[in-house]
């Protein structure tokens, strides 16, 4: 009876979030024109002209964009769809182990408001098993290099989530690497800080160009198989603390390509009830896991890669503690552009090492290998197809995974 | 200056018809800014943002015509449509600031630019006649 009402709850909130996903998607096929709104005193404008040189056709677009009735430049806002669904079968598992559902529908509403040195933005993330206000930083650009935000942000030590955050459509691949998960879904790392991020970047002679990021403040707990966001609405359920960095060479500094290293310091609480490795002693209650990274992002003609190796340490404290323990964790992924269409991608991943601090989280996948393609079916919706062949503690499995995502407007 | 605009839209519109052979960044007549580097407009148009006289620049797309939305996105910002489209949505989640905003529209465009003495935008010019109540910041791109 019990799981009746649970698979029926979860059937509800799926419809939920199918529906706002189909609403959205409608709201996709609907003309630019819809959503722009005009500087205040003007006529209703005509849709654009087939024939620019028509003349004097068509409007503003990018919705929001001054669309207050202000003076057109004063401010600016953003508000974006990011939506998906994705459809996972697996082999070899149980299907509960690496995802609860088969189909998951995910729809990340972002918003943003920047007036001359002010930028606020928010990232809400919709899905059929959770929603959480995942991003909400305040910020001031200190100058045309410097920003200073306050809130709630992901940690600087990666640059996957930082690049792509929770948009579907912006990544090649549809699940990300095992290092780069998020927390509440078995990542081994915390992702999000609620506290101070400083964000800079260095002009180096004519072209080149260094980033710099910043990040501190509270962070997850440990709680049984995962850490648990700091949640700023219930700040009741506990906190770590976390300290993040990324620094990045960039040859054009306005391209994509860039190496970088990262350095993380994250102190979790162990929440009781979680069932501890067999070396750490029973009176452990914290651990302190320190990361040290290196990437690359680097593109020639079609192709791409982008790579990564995370060392990660952990030390249990508290009690008479344990041993510190280390593992090395990596992936690269490389993508080749057929055309304006077509991308193909594949990707390697491998962890090795102690695996002491991974007994805490048993979704965490040690190796995997995928292939994928993705199809740009316009300019904001795509379609991909994902064929994972992974390694769960010691347990092989197989796996395909279907998408369709979009950004909208 | 309602005479002001209309004369604008009436150049900006029927700019390119007449000859195509420069590319040209442009303010408004009264803009305090008097020219932005390379690396400037591409900062502004990539949505970095760009301080002059500690006011924020402000970039506006030229959409009136195909061609020279080509020629400014190979030239002068050197992406295709549809990954300049991605950058500016990475950088938008990335940094919380705006794309630059798109007109189609002449009059929307020139009401925009004389609205804000630092919103920048590009357009053709022939034989430097260049639209009254403009001014030209940086030529971006000539035909040879």
């Amino acid at each position: 009876m019990r799981k009746s009402r649970a698979y029926r709850r979860r059937c509800i909130r799926a419809s939920v979030v199918c529906g706002l996903t189909m609403a959205v998607a409608i709201l996709a096929s609907l003309p630019i024109a819809c959503f722009a709104q005009e500087p205040s005193g003007s006529s209703t404008p005509a849709p654009p002209s087939p024939d620019a040189h028509a003349g004097a056709q068509g409007t503003s677009s990018h919705a929001g964009h001054d669309g207050l009735g202000g003076v057109p430049g004063a401010h600016s806002q953003e508000l974006l769809f990011f939506v998906s669904g994705k459809y996972t079968r697996l082999q070899g598992l149980e299907t509960s182990v690496l995802e609860h559902t088969d189909f998951l529908p995910t729809v990340d509403i972002f918003y943003s408001r920047s007036a001359e040195r002010f930028r606020m933005l928010a990232e809400y993330l919709v899905t059929d098993e959770e929603h959480d206000l995942e991003r909400f930083q305040v910020g001031w650009q200190v100058s045309g290099s410097t920003r200073f935000w306050l809130g709630r942000f992901h940690q600087s030590a990666t640059f996957w989530n930082t690049e792509h955050h929770h948009g579907q459509f912006l990544q090649t691949s549809i699940n990300r690497p095992a290092i780069e998960e998020w927390e509440d879904l078995g990542g081994v790392l915390p992702s999000h800080t609620s506290g101070f991020l400083l964000e800079h970047q260095q002009e180096l002679g004519e072209k080149a160009g260094l980033q710099l990021s910043f990040s501190g403040g509270l962070t997850g707990v440990l709680v049984p198989q995962q850490i648990e966001p700091y949640d700023l609405l219930n700040p009741e359920n506990g906190h770590g603390q976390s300290m993040s960095l990324r620094a990045a060479f960039f040859p054009d500094f306005l391209g994509d390509d860039q190496i970088g290293i990262t350095y993380a310091v994250h102190g979790l609480d162990i929440e009781p009830g979680v069932q501890l490795p067999a070396t750490w002693n029973a009176d452990v209650d914290k651990v302190d896991v320190t990361s040290i990274g290196l990437y690359a992002i680097w593109g020639w003609n079609q192709w791409r890669l982008s790579a990564t190796a995370d060392q990660v340490q952990s030390l249990p404290t508290g009690g008479l503690g344990g041993r510190r323990t280390t593992f090395v964790a990596s992936y690269a992924q490389t993508e080749y552009r057929l055309d304006d269409k077509w991308t193909v991608f594949a990707r390697v991943e491998t962890t090795s090492g102690e695996e002491d601090y991974l007994e805490l989280f048993p979704r965490y996948v040690r190796s995997q290998g995928l292939v994928g393609a993705r199809w740009l079916i316009a300019p904001s919706h795509a379609l991909s197809i994902e064929l994972a062949d992974g390694d769960l503690h010691g347990d092989r499995f197989h796996r395909i995974a279907l998408q369709w995502s979009a950004v909208v407007p | 200056m309602r005479f002001v605009v209309l004369l604008l839209v009436g150049l900006l519109s029927a700019a390119p018809v007449a000859a195509q052979n420069r590319v040209v960044l442009v303010a408004s007549k009264d803009s305090p800014i008097e020219t932005l580097s390379s690396f400037e407009v591409r900062k502004i148009y990539l949505g970095i943002t760009v301080f002059k006289d500690g006011r924020a620049v402000r970039a506006l797309r030229n959409l009136t015509d195909q061609k020279l939305n080509d020629v400014f996105l190979q030239s002068v910002v050197g992406l295709s449509e549809e990954r300049y489209e991605r950058r500016l949505l990475t950088n938008v989640f990335k940094f919380g600031t705006a794309r630059p905003e798109e007109y189609s529209n002449a009059a929307l465009l020139a009401r925009a630019l004389q609205a804000n003495p630092y919103a920048v935008t590009y357009l053709w010019v022939m034989d430097d006649n260049v639209p009254e109540g403009l001014k030209v910041l940086r030529v971006l791109w000539q035909e040879f």
